[in-house]
């Protein structure tokens, strides 16, 4: 395993570095925009100057959530830079067992999630430096936006490797990108949740953020346990 | 005598090939050569062996067990080079040995630095700066590195000059010196596989033409050059195939069967795999 993951490392370090690095731009770009939107926003804004800027710190977190979709083109990149150079098939007639193969493109999936990941948790603690997005700055919803995003992680990863194991590359990454927007979509609608759960729009308890994440963390986890020996037993059925 | 790999019945359908009941045995000790024209089955039958494709029906024993029950320890005792370059191409040689080293017990650095001194392959180079031949050298490096016992070679020498060819013929026999390993190799340059094989293993459109040593195959057939008239008057049992130019007939012949004739000489084993592929067929059977 670690002499197939330095053979990731290598192949992908520089796709890595410029993913990291698109990552990195955006998010300052975002961070300007909310920025110059926080010290705009009209008091006598229709949605209360409250929300409005709930939509603001919203809006900062699902940038991060779309950065996904760059990560999950790592996996992709994975499988066909080694389906080009039929790597694959020599490791495996060499004896390196299929289960690894499959194994070694998860990590690399969970190693490009790492850097959204990082900022998703310094977004998620902004409010306890800009005083406007006070209101914000709850425990509850920190630990639920990290949560949130760590069971969109896994469940993305899961999706993609299911199903560069099951179709051809290219028509995996097209299907998986729909899948993932969903998937997305899904997630930002329960960040809306968790950040106005206390708003006088829901007025929800403060554990259901918890319940919210918790939730989805559960079922994430059990879909992706399933898909992630579904891949593996689709790849062992692969042919070379 | 022992065999390292057992192959029984093996079939494997594709839409418009079929491997029909292949069978035949990789003794101990031995070189068994796979010779066969383009599309025959050759790769189709190491694919199957070394479990990249599956096949429909029959077995395939490697060490003594079922090919698919192999655990990672005895899979690392095979060695193999494809018939295509398969490394990835920015890396660089001496790399490999990173990624190989972290993948196999077995893996021993100096031995492929040694290999790889020995075939002149840089090894600061990435693979996609060397030349085709230097490429298939280093394959044949990264195959002997491993405290391997059994090598499986699906043309290895595709790109190689005579020298290097020499080079391997020597390395193959030296590894079949000892008695306790084998090699499976497939090659066009049947010259190569004559000089070093104990044992020919034919194969034409999936089905087994002729399994023998190589004495079998070579010192059985003449191919002689005769008129016309001369061909008409042969008893054609002892005529396996034959070809046309204008009135000059080249045969394939059961050897000292033949006694009038412009000119007679044995035949090698290319001669006997393009008649039997291309030649006009006559009554004689190989068997």
């Amino acid at each position: 395993m670690k002499g197939l993951l330095i053979k990731e490392f290598y192949n992908l370090k520089n796709y890595l570095i410029i993913y990291y690095l698109i990552d990195l731009f955006m998010f300052i770009l975002y961070c300007i925009f909310s920025f110059v939107g926080i010290n705009n926003i009209d008091p006598k804004h229709p949605l209360n100057a409250d929300n409005a800027m709930g939509l603001l710190f919203l809006n900062s977190v699902a940038s991060v959530t779309y950065l996904l979709f760059f990560a999950m083109y790592l996996i992709h990149l994975s499988f066909e830079l080694d389906e080009k150079s039929n790597f694959t098939k020599f490791i495996i007639s060499i004896g390196i067992d299929r289960n690894r193969v499959v194994t070694s493109k998860l990590i690399v999936g969970f190693i490009g999630y790492l850097l959204p990941l990082l900022l998703l948790i310094i977004i998620s603690f902004s409010p306890m430096f800009i005083k406007q997005l006070a209101p914000f700055y709850r425990i509850e919803k920190i630990i639920s936006n990290v949560i949130l995003f760590c069971a969109s992680i896994v469940l993305n990863i899961a999706i993609t490797l299911s199903l560069v194991c099951f179709l051809e590359i290219t028509k995996a990454r097209i299907v998986s990108t729909f899948i993932s927007i969903f998937v997305i979509s899904v997630e930002v609608g329960l960040y809306a949740l968790i950040i106005f759960h206390d708003s006088s729009y829901m007025n929800l308890p403060f554990y259901s953020t918890y319940i919210i994440s918790a939730s989805f963390l559960i079922i994430s986890f059990i879909i992706s346990t399933c898909l992630y020996y579904y891949s593996i037993g689709k790849f062992k059925q692969r042919e070379f | 005598m022992e065999n390292m790999i057992e192959v029984r019945n093996l079939v494997k359908s594709y839409k418009s090939f079929k491997l029909n009941s292949i069978s035949f045995d990789i003794p101990k000790g031995m070189i068994v050569g796979l010779i066969g024209g383009n599309g025959s089955g050759k790769t189709t039958i190491m694919k199957c062996i070394l479990s990249l494709i599956f096949k429909n029906s029959g077995e395939i024993h490697i060490f003594s067990k079922n090919n698919d029950e192999l655990t990672l320890e005895e899979k690392e005792k095979i060695g193999v080079v494809l018939d295509e370059n398969c490394l990835p191409s920015n890396i660089r040689v001496s790399f490999l040995d990173r990624i190989f080293k972290n993948s196999f017990k077995t893996w021993n650095s100096k031995k492929y630095f040694d290999l790889l001194a020995k075939f002149n392959v840089d090894s600061s180079k990435r693979v996609k700066e060397l030349s085709k031949g230097m490429k298939a050298k280093l394959n044949i490096a990264i195959a002997l590195t491993r405290d391997v016992k059994v090598l499986i070679l699906d043309e290895p020498v595709n790109g190689l000059d005579p020298l290097s060819r020499d080079e391997l013929n020597d390395i193959l026999l030296n590894f079949v010196k000892d008695k306790e390993h084998s090699v499976l190799i497939s090659s066009h340059i049947l010259s190569d596989i004559e000089i070093i094989s104990d044992k020919i293993i034919f194969i034409d459109k999936g089905s087994i033409v002729k399994i023998g040593s190589i004495t079998d195959f070579k010192d059985k057939y003449d191919v002689v050059t005769l008129l016309k008239e001369q061909y008409d008057n042969l008893n054609k049992e002892n005529v396996f195939s034959h070809k046309i130019n204008g009135d000059i007939y080249t045969c394939l012949v059961r050897k000292g069967t033949i006694n009038e004739y412009i000119k007679c000489r044995t035949a090698s084993l290319e001669d006997i795999m393009v008649f039997y592929l291309k030649g006009i067929k006559d009554e004689g059977t190989f068997n």
